[in-house]
């Protein structure tokens, strides 16, 4: 046998994939030759290096319900005789498989479906003709525009195979193919029947991301290194030369699901989606005549901002539903001063302040900024806190800036906290079960090494997760106190009760009974953003997303307090404009916390809570009276003319702010009510500086968002306005603004 | 209760983890394969993928990607071989 170390046999027999009876001759040249001796050596240590570095990478992988729905065939696709041996095998994660049954079935009902339409293609010889042809060209993603409707062409004349559960023809492979079409389109699967002539097929979606993500991370995560992976399918050259070399762009039907882009896994099954995000519906200016008053509830998560940052850093523009502004106004703080009298003393939990000045992109409206600021309790007067971590430990947590950011975050809120208060550990997905039991916090290092201990590891399949938690919160519930879930996860997020509702109104039920949840994210890509905000709104608590240690020191040492336990619950805001004054208005952000006008007053109905020294900004813009503009089309209204006289004192009044607000242990709301005057608005530069860097950074958001309102507004301007309003800026998160503003520039001329 | 002042800019386990060089090393050099990962053609890419992380023999990988066990072979051969070679070189 003549091998060198050149012959391709050599690695295969290295890697056991030689016949018995070759590698019997193979073993023998192997062994009389130190050349080829020491090749078979370091491929074999070149391939455990590659496993290893596969399963520590472990980017975010598809959850089992992903892949339930996905690949229902292989549990049913028949095991005949005849195509036993060439069955494809697809995702054998053997470790998995057991699960993967168990969840499959447990799913069956939710996503039946999307089985029907998963396609059984039948290849027939003249397919695996086709594939031959093309298969040098097998390159990326999708199949564009083009490319379905040859594909569907091609494959509609398959008259010689029976229907399903007919005859199998030996030529033929029973295939599983989760072709794009399948997926996102869900048409009928091309069988037996001849389709139709194909309609002209949809364009393709203009910015398609597709995020490779089993190169790590999903290609998000800003400090990763295989962040670069991500890119524009569309505009990619070898695409292009692939499609023109093709003749016309047929591309071999991918194979591997993490490649859809994200408009393909929405349209998929809703609750499922990965980088999920909620749409968000701008709300246009609205008059006060047909709309006489805005409500809605106070916000002080700040997970959108964050999130915002990675993406701009990671050097690409967000998608404009990740874009919360509120979250955005609400990340930094400001001056405006605490209530004067304390809550002991009969004042309220937190003061309001109003201030007008001119907006900085259109210089007839106006801004209105209105912001609540809570009172800060000392830290030694806080109430005792019962906290359980939940955390997500499953394989895609295990990437610098998720798991173990988490444990260094938790690190410091342990250092904070002393004998009043008790620690426990849950962890789901991989392990899972309560991993430190509820724990004296004066225990600082039984505390510090179970946090340590933490390890990533594991598919996603977790059971009871979210409610062991709650039972060990439960069973060292203290009255009166902080008792609280912190749940920790990548939103890869599987913590027993899969479906979104249910799992969302028990949470709202334990929030109801005493034990809040926090959300903490971590990491981008399978981030379900959109569930995590609704999770922790149920639960009445913050939801951050934490991506450096920077931003844990800002969650867990500087607003701490806050981000823990409130001073003030169901926070409602209700403005009512004066028609007079004001011609037309709008809420800048809130979009997904506006309330019905009469939920103001029912108590009954949740809002959002503030911690102690939180802040809540909210901006209105405002057309004055007797300025032109374009309102969505109302009727003349046939009752009311066209200024309604103010009654009684309302002279000269803009608009009247009220707030309803509960103490921590009351039921009643009471009610704070604060008359904004009317009058010359001050000019830009004589508003202050808080106001004018929230201004610069509502106008970031709307333009961030694809607001056609300051499209006009440069975002030079914007980086001038938030210069020169840095004031204190501790922390330097402003300045940091700063920066964001110019990537963003940069970004947007691509 | 624990005053702000005295707490250590940032805690880190560190002293509770075997062997916190070893655990960066490995670290390092899993990011260093991934990296040459990328510097190799997309075809061998992903049969590299499908035989180490996936773990399909070559007749699996064949079936999947519609090659012939050949040219699995010879792609895995060549993927092989060209990481080995960068990896030499760049311990060196």
């Amino acid at each position: 046998m003549n091998l060198t170390p050149e012959d391709p046999r050599i690695t295969a027999f290295a890697l056991g994939e030689i016949d018995p009876l070759e590698a019997k001759q193979i073993e023998a040249a192997v062994g009389a030759s130190a050349e080829l001796r020491e090749a078979v050596e370091s491929i074999r240590s070149a391939g455990s290096a590659l496993e290893q570095a596969f399963a520590a990478e472990a980017g975010p992988e598809m959850s089992d319900v992903d892949k339930a729905a996905l690949y229902p065939g292989r549990d049913s696709v028949p095991s005949g005789g005849s195509i036993g041996r060439r069955r494809i095998l697809f995702w054998p994660l053997l470790a998995g498989m057991a699960a993967l049954v168990m969840v499959g079935f447990i799913l069956v009902p939710t996503f039946a479906p999307v089985w029907e339409s998963a396609r059984h293609t039948r290849v027939t010889v003249e397919e695996q003709q086709v594939r031959e042809e093309t298969r040098k060209r097998w390159g990326e993603q999708e199949l564009t525009a083009d490319g379905e409707a040859l594909f569907k062409n091609r494959f509609s004349s398959t008259e010689s195979v029976p229907a399903s559960g007919g005859e199998v023809d030996r030529d033929v492979m029973d295939v599983v193919v989760p072709s794009r079409e399948s997926i996102a389109l869900r048409e009928p699967s091309a069988r037996a029947q001849a389709m139709p002539r194909p309609k002209p097929a949809s364009p393709p979606p203009p910015q398609t991301y597709v995020v490779d993500s089993r190169l790590g991370a999903g290609g998000y995560g800003y400090d990763d290194e295989v962040a670069q992976t991500a890119f524009p399918v569309q505009t990619s050259e070898r695409m292009r030369n692939l499609q023109e070399e093709a003749g016309g762009s047929w591309q071999r039907p991918h194979l591997y699901v993490n490649r859809l882009s994200p408009q393909d896994l929405r349209a998929r099954s809703k609750p499922w989606n990965t980088d999920a995000y909620d749409p968000i519906a701008e709300t246009g200016f609205r008059s006060p005549l047909i709309a006489p008053v805005s409500t809605f509830s106070i916000d002080v998560d700040t997970a959108s901002y964050s999130q915002v940052r990675g993406f701009l850093m990671a050097g690409r523009l967000p998608p404009p539903s990740a874009v919360r502004i509120e979250e955005f106004l609400n990340y930094f703080s400001y001056q405006d001063a605490p209530p004067a009298k304390a809550p002991a003393d009969g004042g309220d939990p937190f003061a309001v302040h109003v201030e007008q000045a001119v907006a900085p992109w259109a210089e007839e409206h106006r801004l209105l900024r209105v912001s609540l600021k809570g009172y800060d309790v000392p830290w030694e007067e806080r109430p005792a806190s019962n906290l359980v971590f939940l955390i997500d430990v499953s394989g895609s947590m295990n990437q610098p800036n998720r798991l173990p950011l988490a444990q260094e975050a938790l690190q410091l809120l342990v250092e904070r906290l002393d004998e009043r208060d008790r620690v426990a550990i849950v962890v789901y997905a991989g392990a899972a079960g309560v991993a430190l039991p509820s724990t004296s916090a004066n225990n600082t290092e039984t505390l510090r090494h179970a946090i340590g201990q933490l390890k990533a590891g594991g598919s996603t399949n977790g059971n009871d997760g979210i409610q062991t938690a709650y039972a060990t919160a439960r069973k060292h519930l203290i009255e009166g106190g902080n008792n609280r879930v912190i749940l920790c996860t990548d939103g890869d997020f599987n913590v027993g009760i899969t479906d979104r509702e249910l799992l969302g109104e028990y949470v709202q039920k334990q929030a109801d009974e005493g034990v809040s949840l926090t959300v903490l994210g971590f990491g981008m890509g399978n981030y379900k953003d959109n569930m995590l905000e609704t999770l922790s709104e149920k639960g009445k608590g913050t939801y951050g997303y934490i991506d450096t240690p920077a931003e844990g020191r800002k969650f867990f040492l500087h607003q701490l307090a806050g981000n823990l336990f409130s001073i003030a619950r169901d926070v409602k805001i209700q403005v009512e404009f004066n028609p007079s004054e004001v011609k037309a208005y709008r809420l800048i952000g809130y979009e997904n916390r506006t309330l019905k006008t009469e939920d103001f007053n029912d108590d009954a109905k949740r809002a959002g809570d503030i911690g102690p020294g939180h802040g809540v900004i909210a901006f209105y813009e405002i057309v004055p009276a007797g300025v032109e503009i374009d309102l969505p089309g109302a009727d003349e209204l046939r009752y009311q003319g066209e200024a309604a006289p103010p009654s009684g004192g309302a002279d000269g009044e803009l608009a009247t702010v009220k707030l309803r607000y509960k103490r921590p242990a009351e039921e009643a709301s009471r009610l704070i009510v604060e008359h904004i005057a009317s009058g010359e608005p001050a000019p830009l530069e004589a508003a202050s500086e808080d106001f004018r860097f929230g201004a610069a950074v509502a106008a970031f958001g709307l333009r961030l968002s694809g607001s056609e309102t300051v499209q006009g507004f440069e975002w030079e301007a914007i980086r001038k306005l938030a210069q020169g309003a840095l004031g204190q800026d501790p922390g330097g998160h402003r300045a940091e603004f700063s920066g964001l503003v110019e990537r963003a520039e940069k970004l947007d001329v691509e | 209760m624990r005053p702000l002042e005295i707490i250590p800019s940032f805690v880190t386990p560190a002293d509770l983890e075997p062997t916190p060089d070893q655990a960066a090393e490995r670290r390092d050099a899993h990011i260093q394969i991934l990296q040459l990962m990328q510097a190799l053609p997309e075809s061998q890419r992903e049969v590299v993928r499908l035989k180490f992380q996936n773990g399909l023999s070559y007749k699996e990988i064949a079936e999947v990607t519609e090659l012939s066990v050949g040219n699995v072979g010879f792609l895995l051969h060549t993927a092989l071989k060209t990481l080995r070679s960068r990896l030499v070189a760049a311990g060196e």
